[in-house]
């Protein structure tokens, strides 16, 4: 590659079409994600049932991860990087969810007790 | 010797007359260097005063156990020292009673030991200097960024060392709250806000060395025929990146939290403290493997050049560096067995715990291996090497008790962990350290150490260390708790002779960097190469050229030691391969 | 444009010549292992944030998974248009940083910066809103949780526990919601007063880079006005937005019960003008109603009492929300920087890597606020 220097081959330039309709879908999937978020809210009578919290979360969060995913590919120019820098970064993220999954699946087996304590606590104060 | 050696060097006289240490001279030639081996050598200078002031302040503490109860006035120490210093007085309010200045001691033995001392130790300051030179670049990839790390742990120290100054800190090194954040009166926020900086400046070096692996090897440098040494690093940088980060928000957290009162880790805001525990062993946990690969990797060095003899299952000494480093990040909870965790992860992490002891058993089976048949010198590296194997082996074996949950329940926080841990991170890391320290000087400074000075040292270390330590084990499995300033009488006789240990381990380390030192002065030069090592770094002149080559360097396997041989007219050993060229 | 071209434009950049060349390393081989290094450097980096920040999303986890109701209670205090709006500004910023990236490799000079201004107008415009957000937030008393005991009785669970977050509505928190509101906006205003004067700084440096002849200098003062001047027009933006939302005109003439964004999402949807004037309408009838009982429309007026540590959120909130928005300030140095650089006209298409290593960098900020906003703003509204 170091024979041609006027393209210098690690350029990957982006075309401004690309740069463009990802700026678009961003938009467009921002603008979704807010207006389905009050969406959500309208049927007030619903509210108690988590299902629709969690179909909310998810939702929303996979909304966020398919822009963050665009940002990631084309406006940080992932789709031509280097295989090393590609790997390195899903590898921190398989770290992140590492770190996640114990801190939640313990916090998640203990807390429980916690709140029943915290009740007895509040039971407590309030009898006397 | 000295002499004989002066014809062979005239050849080179050119090159050792403008060696990295003399080329410029004066204050700012060292401060605003770039040059890798000398900020390696600045980072040499500065863990080991480091080293040494936490050192003392072990020896303080050990000295208080002399005696159950009160052994020394140690609160009036500490108003002598502090009445020195004018600022400090006008900070401490209220008068300490010896029982917190014994915690301050720990605790701050505690923090200069693993921050200032172990985790930067072998990376930042032997690894500085030698990683580049064994892979034949002439430099790290980010220079400035190298040097910007040194500053940072400057940085760091001055905060710790504020800390110190003005209230001290009690709330032992690993910061636990809610005694952190509501309870202690103590200087929390600057110790933090040290070891913060201090975490970007192990960041900073571990992607230096990353980068500098992947993107520098020169030509015919594969992956397979980098030293072990380079491997271990490189373990080591992959943990520093990916660990160093979530101790950096830890200790932001935990300072918004004493600071203003954040609630996250505060039980009575809300919050959630064994949520801080988790928080702070997934940095801490690999931390210990910051601490001890680098060390792994010396020894790998250490075994082959003095048993002469191919590294034993290359392969499998570089991958389970590897295996470590990954495995290191999957057994933070261990530290978390009394904690209040939760029954089902607690198992998971106690099973997880015993899988890191393949690769280390990996690597212990393999230098055995090594050895076995070498012809083996007794040189001082070697001694302090052999040592290392000792002590981990006790070290890594007692980690299984600790890791076994039954066990840990009766253990956990008594001497035996201090043993333990000390056994690995002393007896490993620092006896290895000042093995690739014995091992390196003369490639550092140009000068030969007196070898048998250095061996009594390595053999002082050794039965002092063991004297120190392994009476902590026999009293920790009895109900010694750690932490504590004071103990029954039934624990006089292990704790006197831990004490006397201590000071013959202070010894023994104050006689090898005498040995160290005084070669300085003695001005006996070392050739090329005096091991017969076959890594890259002896094929420079001792000390090396400013870029490091002068020619560029043959890239060969890094443990064929066929292809060096003696040479009685250089005294030294060098490379056959242009011998038989000339022939 | 370019009147000061480098003197080593030189055609024949050949591997023999590359350590003459302006901004090269000397121990590296060639341009391309220097590039390498760099990107991989930066990876690295970035790498780092993610972890950096994956404690707080680690914490946000911990706390929404154990305490649902806080989030629920708590997120309705924030405004998911100012989040929204600040979604939008960084997406076009990172849209613009990616434009820059291009130009450098094109080496295109003028539009490069161009680009680069705009993003750093971008970046300056979000922290406005954000100013103005926080300053809303803690008017309303909106804060961590320690910041409401008094420090002698931090971690007394009796003060946390009769805490109740800063609802207009009740009387323990504010005597006069209109009050309130006035004086949020009159530290705004005064805000935007000390803004208007803190342009004097970087005027110094353009008046000094005059005097000197120094180009860098008076690209720095450039650099700086955009940036006070973009964090003024956040401010003014969401003071405008907020009172469209609540219908008041901004100085606290109206009572303003706290609108959530089902009230904002049903009555604002048409354009401009209508949706003020019936806001406006809307808010003026409900004022009354507003004095003496919870406007019963909202439907939330159970839900007043805040739940237990409730204050958590806002913990998270503050902690995640400002070191991303430290994360933004040491963008714009970083920038800044380029702009710097890139008027002197240091970069071309075989030296663009610090253009591309901030882009890297710029986007990873743009990435993780895609995803605190829904998780702050969104969830749990």
């Amino acid at each position: 590659m170091s024979d041609n220097h006027d393209e210098h081959g690690f350029a990957h330039v982006m075309s401004p079409q690309i740069l463009l309709s990802v700026f678009g879908a961003l938009i467009v999937l921002t603008i979704l994600t807010v207006f389905l978020a009050g969406k959500d809210l309208v049927p007030r009578e619903l509210d108690g049932h988590v299902s629709q919290k969690q179909v909310e979360i998810v939702v929303s969060l996979t909304i966020a991860t398919i822009k963050g995913s665009l940002v990631v590919l084309f406006f940080m120019h992932m789709i031509n990087e280097k295989p090393l820098n590609i790997l390195l970064f899903v590898f921190s993220l398989f770290f992140v969810a590492l770190f996640l999954g114990f801190a939640l699946t313990d916090t998640g087996q203990y807390d429980s007790r916690i709140q029943s304590y915290e009740l007895d606590i509040i039971e407590q104060s309030a009898t006397p | 010797m000295a002499t004989t050696a002066m014809p062979a060097q005239q050849e080179s006289d050119s090159n050792s007359q403008s060696n990295y240490l003399t080329c410029s001279k004066g204050f700012k030639s060292w401060a605003f260097t770039l040059d890798h081996k000398r900020i390696g050598i600045m980072y040499l200078v500065a863990t080991m005063s480091s080293m040494f002031l936490g050192g003392a302040l072990a020896l303080i503490l050990r000295a208080e156990h002399w005696t159950p109860g009160a052994t020394l006035p140690l609160a009036k120490i500490q108003q002598a020292l502090a009445s020195l210093i004018p600022s400090f007085t006008a900070v401490t309010t209220e008068a300490l009673t010896d029982h917190d200045v014994y915690n301050q001691l720990f605790t701050l033995h505690g923090a200069i030991m693993v921050f200032l001392f172990i985790i930067p130790s072998i990376p930042a300051a032997l690894g500085n200097f030698v990683l580049p030179i064994m892979l034949g670049a002439k430099d790290v990839a980010f220079p400035r960024m190298n040097l910007g790390s040194f500053y940072l742990w400057i940085i760091g120290f001055l905060f710790l060392i504020t800390a110190i100054l003005t209230t001290g800190l009690d709330t032992g090194w690993t910061f636990y709250t809610p005694y952190s954040t509501n309870t202690t009166q103590t200087s929390v926020i600057a110790a933090t806000m040290g070891a913060f900086i201090l975490g970007f400046s192990s960041i900073f070096t571990g992607l230096n060395f990353i980068v500098t692996i992947h993107t520098m090897r020169p030509p015919g440098m594969t992956w397979f025929r980098m030293p072990l040494f380079l491997w271990s690093l490189y373990a080591t940088a992959i943990i520093q990146v990916l660990a160093t980060p979530v101790l950096g928000i830890t200790l932001l957290l935990l300072a918004a939290e004493r600071a203003f009162g954040l609630g996250i880790f505060d039980p009575k805001l809300g919050g959630d403290p064994v949520l801080f525990q988790h928080f702070f062993w997934f940095y801490s946990h690999p931390a210990v493997y910051i601490m001890i690969l680098p060390a792994m990797g010396i020894i790998s060095e250490l075994m082959s050049t003095f048993s002469r003899k191919p590294i034993f299952g290359y392969r499998f000494i570089a991958f389970s560096s590897m295996a470590i480093a990954l495995l290191g990040f999957l057994v933070w909870g261990h530290h978390m067995f009394t904690s209040g965790q939760s029954e089902l992860v607690t198992i998971i992490f106690s099973a997880l715990t015993f899988s890191v002891s393949i690769p280390s058993a990996i690597k212990v089976f393999n230098w055995l291996a090594t050895m076995y048949k070498g012809s083996i010198s007794l040189a001082t590296p070697m001694c302090y090497a052999l040592s290392f194997m000792f002590l981990f082996t006790i070290g890594g074996l007692t980690g299984l008790f600790l890791g076994a949950l039954a066990t840990d329940i009766h253990l956990h926080d008594t001497y035996f962990i201090v043993a333990h841990f000390h056994y690995v991170m002393m007896g490993g890391t620092l006896v290895a350290f000042i093995g690739g320290l014995f091992y390196w000087w003369p490639k550092m400074t140009g000068y030969m150490y007196n070898e048998f000075w250095g061996q009594i040292s390595a053999l002082i270390v050794f039965v002092a260390f063991n004297l120190t330590f392994f009476p902590q084990f026999v009293m920790g499995s009895r109900g010694m708790p750690r932490r504590y300033y004071n103990y029954l009488p039934e624990f006089q006789t292990y704790h006197v002779l831990s004490t006397i240990g201590a000071f013959m381990l202070g010894f023994g380390l104050a006689l090898a960097a005498g040995v160290l030192i005084t070669s300085l002065f003695t001005k006996r030069k070392a050739p090329a190469n005096p091991w017969g090592s076959a890594t890259l770094e002896w094929q420079c002149s001792s000390p090396p050229p400013l870029a490091n080559f002068n020619e560029t360097p043959t890239v060969g396997d890094p443990y064929d030691m066929q292809s060096v041989v003696w040479d009685p007219e250089t005294e030294s050993f060098v490379n056959r391969k242009p011998e038989q060229q000339d022939e | 444009m370019a009147s000061a071209v480098e003197p080593h434009e030189k055609q024949d950049c050949g591997h023999d010549d590359w350590h003459h060349e302006p901004f090269s390393a000397h121990h590296f081989d060639n341009a391309e292992q220097q590039f390498d290094a760099g990107k991989l450097g930066i990876w690295l980096f970035l790498i780092t944030e993610v972890l950096f920040f994956s404690g707080l999303f680690c914490v946000y986890a911990v706390y929404r998974v154990s305490h649902p109701e806080v989030f629920e209670y708590a997120s309705q205090y924030l405004n998911k248009y100012l989040g929204g709006l600040n979604t939008l500004v960084l997406i076009f910023s990172s849209l613009t940083m990616a434009w820059a990236v291009r130009c450098a490799q094109l080496g295109q000079r003028k539009g490069l910066i161009t680009m680069l201004s705009i993003t750093l107008f971008c970046a300056a415009l979000f922290l406005g809103v954000k100013t103005f957000e926080y300053t809303e937030k803690a008017h309303k008393r909106l804060l961590w949780a320690g910041a409401s005991v008094d420090a002698k009785d931090i971690g007394k669970a009796e003060n946390s526990q009769v805490f109740r977050l800063g609802d207009p509505n009740d009387p323990k928190n504010f005597k006069d919601p209109n009050k309130f509101e006035e004086r949020m906006m009159k530290s705004l205003v005064t805000i935007q007063n000390y803004g208007i004067l803190s342009l004097l700084i970087p005027a110094v440096l353009i008046g000094i880079g005059y005097q000197r002849n120094s180009r860098p200098w008076r690209t720095t003062g450039y650099a700086g006005l955009i940036s006070i001047f973009a964090i003024l027009i956040g401010i003014f933006i969401s003071i405008e937005l907020h009172n469209m939302q609540h219908g008041g005109g901004g100085h606290g003439e109206q009572a303003s019960a706290e609108h959530d964004g089902e009230h904002a999402s049903g009555s604002h949807e048409g354009s401009d003008h209508d949706s003020h004037d019936e806001g406006k309408a809307h808010s003026e009838g409900e004022a009354h109603a507003a004095s003496d009982t919870d406007s019963a429309d909202h439907g939330h007026a159970d839900e007043n009492a805040a739940p237990r540590n409730a204050n958590i959120f806002f913990s998270i909130y503050y902690f995640m929300t400002g070191l991303h928005g430290f994360h933004i300030i040491a963008g714009m140095v970083a920038i800044t920087w380029l702009l710097v650089r890139a008027v002197e006209s240091h970069f071309r298409p075989d030296y663009f890597g610090p253009v591309d290593y901030v882009g890297l960098y710029w986007h990873i900020v743009d990435l993780i606020w895609i995803f605190l906003f829904p998780l702050l703003y969104l969830i749990g509204s």
